[in-house]
């Protein structure tokens, strides 16, 4: 019977310690890899079937992650997206209805799946571009008294349906351009004492039904008329202009091209250069914007900005040679005088 | 004698105005020369092209329209396909398209023209010249061929000119834009990669990450708590992209620790919960953006012993594609000596989205 009592009593202790055991180690993984960005053309009616790839970075846990489509809009001037996550209506562009996915996927450690995704157009549905995103939730327990962290990836869905479209841009502004550090914002600027510009920027309107990508090229010529710096794409980012944002397009002067490779991932950015070709004076930037493609009507839209260089040093060499002149002046002037006041002497 | 006279009562009169010359001269003032702007040539209105099918290579019909700004008199037009929409510099390069063939199968406004010459990357119509109207024209020509090549924008540029034979100094210029496309049937492209982790720790490119939730243990209201996490991220994606982080304050119920709307300092004894990403003083704790990468920290999240925590807030992001960046997150939570007691806890979830 002590035999029996001691086995049960072992038994008991090492269900216990797996369970202790299991409470330690069951964790979540908040690490993963997706795709940002799903970009189709769909006629109405039409459906594709495809797949979104998921990667779990996490080497020693799994990765559970809730699936749901989320609509969006533009945050700002720039584009960052907006979740719109507590709101029941759907926004005019959106695609909750027509995008199928699982709703939950548990991915092992070290491992990529292939998340099946079916978007499907109605065929009464009208053209132009409809977008939603997907987000990837990672589904962690949460407990008391904790800040519960969780890692979520997007990736955000375009569908353009071909047909006639509303298009209707308008540029509101262009002109040399000061990013904040913070690169959301900044402020336009005509005069420069210090630092050479090296940012252009335009906003435009989108009032149209489609999210356009404009094709723009710039200009920077000096004083006399000559070409100082020639931007062939100035929308090097293929960025848009979503339906109904205002969105402002930084374009560096001379930009660089630059690849960086780390871990078997090569990054192509563009850095914008120094502008040394900008000597003081007086300086105009020639805009051409054109959008509309696939069928639709292209549009242009065009716009001269000025932009002053003036650095303080030249400022300074000016203010010499003023003070020259009117010196020289100034003493040509006294010569006279004392050449009067001798004369009337003499009388 | 009297000629020195007249030399110095002559500079003592207009030696201001000299002045004045010499300056304007060297500052080379907008108001005496204005330099030559780049758009000075008169410019069509409306102008429009739609082409039939997008395909590259593809024979199509290309519907060109456009509006004179006022009356004029025009006899004839040119069009030259271009790389580039700039009309008044040569072209750069000629997309390798054929207009040799094309047809004019339709005109309505300004009409009466006749295709006179007609080249590969060239058209030129003509009419006896004559009176042109403010009226919306439209010029259909078939059986022409798109440049080759994927996704490639071109341009025609239009010339006008009131001589009958595409001679002279153009009366308007303009130009329209199209691009070759991929067939539109159902396509996708296969975007790049994003990563993204987050974690109380995370190593380089999230091989590693440790711990999901900060525990404070009983609230403090003398000395308060402060605790950091991380969260990494890298794309190749061209836009770049954004992290926010999104929540609310530490709740129990319906009690719940205020959030910092505004960044402020740690301030013990009063309802704080707030975050930044910088290294701190106030507490000493946190870690600047580390790694590789491009990444920068928002303005409200970025200064030293200021704290902030807004739902839905960019707290970091790169204007492009970005090695791996890790960020520190500094979590401050202060209470009153007279919160309501119960279980405050919170989920913060760090949402890294790609720029569009």
């Amino acid at each position: 019977m002590k035999k029996y009592f001691r086995l049960i009593a072992v038994f008991l202790v090492t269900l216990s310690f797996i369970g202790l055991n299991i409470s330690h180690v069951a964790g979540q993984s908040n690490a993963l890899a997706i795709s940002p960005r799903l970009d189709l053309s769909l006629e109405p009616g039409n459906s594709y079937d495809g797949e979104l790839q998921v990667s779990n970075r996490n080497k020693t846990e799994s990765l559970t992650l809730n699936l749901s489509v989320v609509d969006f809009k533009a945050q700002d001037e720039t584009g960052a997206p907006q979740l719109i996550k507590d709101s029941k209506e759907k926004t005019a562009w959106s695609l909750r209805d027509y995008i199928e996915l699982p709703q939950q996927v548990t991915i092992a450690p070290n491992e990529t799946v292939r998340v099946p995704i079916r978007v499907s157009m109605p065929s009464d549905i009208g053209a132009g571009s409809y977008y939603s995103a997907i987000e990837y939730a990672a589904n962690n327990p949460q407990d008391e008294e904790r800040v519960n962290i969780s890692a979520a990836g997007v990736t955000l869905v375009f569908v353009t349906v071909p047909g006639q479209v509303k298009q209707q841009m308008s540029l509101l502004q262009f002109g040399a351009f000061v990013p904040a550090k913070s690169g959301t914002t900044g402020s336009f600027k005509g005069l420069y004492f210090s630092d050479r510009p090296k940012v252009l920027a335009y906003r435009l309107k989108n009032d149209g039904n489609v999210a356009e990508e404009p094709k723009a090229t710039i200009q920077v010529k000096n004083m006399s008329g000559k070409v100082v710096y020639e931007i062939k794409d100035a929308n090097y980012q293929h960025q848009l202009a979503l339906r109904g944002q205002t969105r402002r397009f930084n374009v560096c002067i001379n930009p660089e091209n630059v690849t960086n490779t780390d871990a078997g991932l090569e990054v192509n950015s563009v850095v914008c250069g120094d502008t040394e070709k900008l000597t003081p004076g007086r300086y105009t930037a020639d805009l051409a914007v054109t959008y509309g493609s696939n069928g639709n009507e292209t549009r242009q839209l065009t716009e001269t900005a000025t932009f002053w260089y003036l650095p303080w040093w030249f400022l300074g060499v000016i203010s010499v040679i003023i003070a020259l002149i009117v010196g020289a002046g100034f003493y040509v002037w006294r010569r006279i005088e004392s050449y009067r006041g001798r004369k009337t002497r003499r009388r | 004698m009297s000629n020195t006279k007249t030399v110095f009562r002559s500079l003592k009169t207009a030696w201001p105005v000299l002045l004045a010359v010499l300056v304007l001269l060297i500052f080379n003032l907008t108001w005496l020369n204005p330099g030559v702007l780049a758009f000075d040539y008169p410019k069509l209105k409306q102008n429009s092209l739609t082409i039939g099918t997008t395909e590259p290579g593809a024979t199509t019909s290309y519907t060109i329209s456009w509006r004179y700004p006022s009356n004029t008199t025009i006899g004839s037009v040119r069009f030259v396909i271009c790389a580039d929409p700039y009309v008044t510099d040569t072209c750069s390069s000629t997309p390798a398209s054929d207009f040799s063939g094309g047809v004019l199968s339709s005109q309505t406004g300004v009409t009466g023209f006749a295709i006179a010459n007609q080249t590969t990357s060239e058209i030129l119509m003509t009419r006896p010249t004559a009176f042109a109207g403010t009226m919306q024209s439209t010029y259909v020509f078939d059986n022409m061929i798109n440049p080759t090549g994927v996704h490639s924008v071109f341009y025609i540029q239009i010339f006008t000119y009131f001589s009958d034979d595409g001679t002279g100094i153009p009366s308007f210029i303009s130009s329209v834009a199209s691009a070759t496309t991929n067939p539109i049937q159902i396509e996708a492209e296969v975007p790049p990669i994003l990563y993204f982790c987050a974690a109380l720790t995370v190593d380089d490119w999230c091989n590693s990450v440790n711990g999901n939730f900060i525990d404070y243990g009983s609230l403090d209201p003398v000395n308060g708590h402060s605790a950091t996490s991380q969260f990494g991220v890298a794309t190749n994606a061209t836009g770049g992209y954004i992290v926010t982080a999104n929540g609310n304050t530490m709740t129990s119920g319906n009690k719940k620790i205020a959030a910092l709307a505004t960044p402020a300092t740690y301030q013990t004894g009063e309802q704080q919960f707030g975050i930044n990403l910088r290294a701190n003083v106030n507490p000493a704790l946190g870690q600047d953006v580390t790694g590789l990468g491009i990444g920068v920290v928002t303005s409200d999240y970025n200064s030293p012993d200021m704290y902030k925590f807004a739902s839905g807030d960019t707290i970091a992001l790169a204007a492009s594609g970005s090695l791996f960046n890790t960020y520190t997150v500094t979590y401050i939570l202060n209470l009153p000596v007279d919160q309501p007691s119960g279980v405050y806890n919170t989920t913060i979830a760090y949402i890294c989205t790609a720029s569009f």
